[in-house]
């Protein structure tokens, strides 16, 4: 088996089409665009782990990725909604779930330059992941705007409480750098079970 | 500041059709003919719909519309509409029996199935399941009620005060749903529509006065124009709700459920607000100075724009 395993692992990084689900919320493709990305753990879980990872940065940094990292998904979501061969975005989404957790995980202060241009890279690539082919028009304006203001909403609260609680709490700093673990966790988890079929067959 | 009013009056003078926020429903009317036997109508109405949901009527009935024959077992059991959510709010099911009695039903995405009784009175629980998800959708979906309360919440100055004045404003548009949807009073929408719109706009120019630092009337007892106001709104929502109908069997407890979808909403929306403003002021993170008087004007500009094409849709007829 252990011999197979850099063969899978190779396997996993074929291109593949990866299609956006449209969640079907019948209150139009704003919210549809708000609760895409919240409704997925695979979306949700990387943003929560940037934006606790930004309540662990400097102030000045979290601040600066209230602005960029919205403008960032909003880029790539029109990105993924104008051209949607999203071949290698999964896997990259994987490796970015795994990663963020373990940055927090490490309670790692970046320099500020090095964490706005994670968060920009990250955000085009979720903001790429959240793109859809069903939305035309005014719908597709609707669409990208609600993925932006989740991506503003889930980022502010996050990492101001991410902030407070680490600044505020003895054990503030722990319980985020526990959360961020978990997060790891579940990306590994999400992996195995994106491997455990090529493994089995 | 001053250059900025003739471009937004410009823009108001832009002309297109607003309408209020539309709630797509079907209406499935069943009159029933001879025992057990109904003649089956569709009425839809939305611009993106061309075909009614496909209902599933119980296993003992047979359906070849517009002909629905449930034998001697008559109408029981249980209805289906799967495809609801997608494109519909809801759909009503309209039974007129043959005895002169009728009884209304209406179906979500949330709560696509329904059991018929003989009696037509519907358990609590598919009530609920029915017309929270209705409330809470309006209101979400309700520009115009989520302007008037961000409003709101911009004249008030303690957390104390928030609360008085939301739940001035709930009072007051529940007293209002409630009249109109049991009948004791009936409002033109159109009108109401228009004055909700209006309702923004001299909120906005309140929120600019308070701002400037300018005594006004509504920040010192904001709770008491949410009232005035929401006495208003809850017409607009009494509006919605009679759109979609309510069993006759379960008028108060349809109301209760719609309302309490109404203010979950409500509260989702302020909850939200708050957290941001929370969030902002611990990230030290403030907006350019230009920008609330901005956020304002244009808050008072879109309630302008559809309080005078809500006004010209009055004026024409339409």
């Amino acid at each position: 088996m252990q011999r197979k395993l850099p063969l899978i692992l190779v396997l996993a990084l074929i291109p593949q089409c990866s299609w956006a689900h449209l969640v079907s919320t019948r209150f139009g493709e704003f919210y549809a665009g708000m609760l895409h990305p919240v409704l997925a753990l695979n979306h949700l879980l990387p943003w929560l782990a940037l934006a606790l990872l930004a309540g662990l940065q400097p102030v000045e940094s979290a601040r600066r990725n209230l602005l960029l990292f919205p403008l960032a998904v909003a880029t790539g979501t029109v990105l993924g909604c104008l051209f949607p061969e999203s071949s290698l975005i999964s896997q990259v989404n994987l490796l970015a779930f795994f990663s963020l957790g373990l940055l927090v995980t490490l309670a790692l202060r970046l320099h500020q330059s090095l964490f706005t241009a994670v968060a920009l890279v990250f955000g085009v690539i979720e903001g790429y992941g959240n793109g859809t082919l069903d939305v035309f028009g005014t719908g597709f304006l609707l669409y990208v705007a609600g993925v932006t203001v989740a991506a503003y909403i889930v980022m502010t609260i996050t990492s101001a409480a991410a902030n407070w609680i680490s600044g505020h709490q003895q054990w503030g700093s722990i319980a985020v750098r526990a959360l961020g673990s978990w997060i790891m966790a579940a990306g590994i988890l999400y992996s195995g079970f994106l491997i455990l079929p090529a493994l089995q067959s | 500041m001053r250059w900025f009013l003739p471009l937004l009056l410009f823009m108001q003078l832009w002309t297109q059709t607003a309408f209020a926020h539309n709630t797509p429903i079907a209406l499935l009317t069943l009159s029933e003919r001879q025992v057990g036997v109904f003649d089956a109508d569709w009425t839809y109405s939305s611009s993106t719909i061309v075909n009614p949901p496909a209902p599933t009527f119980p296993a003992h009935c047979t359906f070849d519309y517009p002909r629905l024959n449930c034998g001697e077992t008559g109408l029981v059991g249980t209805l289906t509409m799967e495809q609801l959510g997608e494109r519909y709010s809801a759909a009503v099911v309209q039974i007129h029996w043959q005895d002169g009695r009728t009884d209304a039903y209406t179906l979500t995405g949330a709560n696509p199935t329904i059991t018929l009784t003989p009696t037509g009175k519907l358990p609590l629980d598919q009530v609920a399941a029915a017309y929270i998800p209705l409330g809470f959708e309006h209101i979400l979906l309700g520009v115009d009620h989520l302007l008037f309360v961000l409003g709101l919440m911009w004249l008030v100055s303690s957390t104390a005060m928030l609360v008085k004045t939301i739940t001035a404003f709930t009072i007051a548009h529940s007293l209002t749903l409630a009249a109109v949807t049991l009948g004791w009073i009936g409002v033109p929408e159109q009108p109401v529509n228009a004055a909700i719109a209006l309702s923004i706009a001299i909120v906005a120019v309140e929120v600019l006065k308070h701002q400037r630092g300018e005594r006004c009337l509504s920040a010192d007892i904001p709770w008491a124009i949410a009232f005035g106001f929401g006495l208003l709104h809850g017409f607009g929502f009494a509006g919605a709700l009679t759109k979609i109908g309510l069993p006759q069997e379960n008028v108060p407890s349809a109301l209760l459920f719609f309302n309490v979808g109404v203010e979950l909403g409500q509260l989702a929306f302020v909850l939200v607000m708050l957290a941001l403003v929370w969030s902002h002021k611990v990230l030290q993170a403030q907006l350019p100075a230009w920008s609330r008087p901005a956020t304002i004007y244009g808050m008072g500009a879109i309630g302008s724009f559809w309080f005078l094409s809500r006004l010209h849709l009055i004026l024409i007829g339409a």
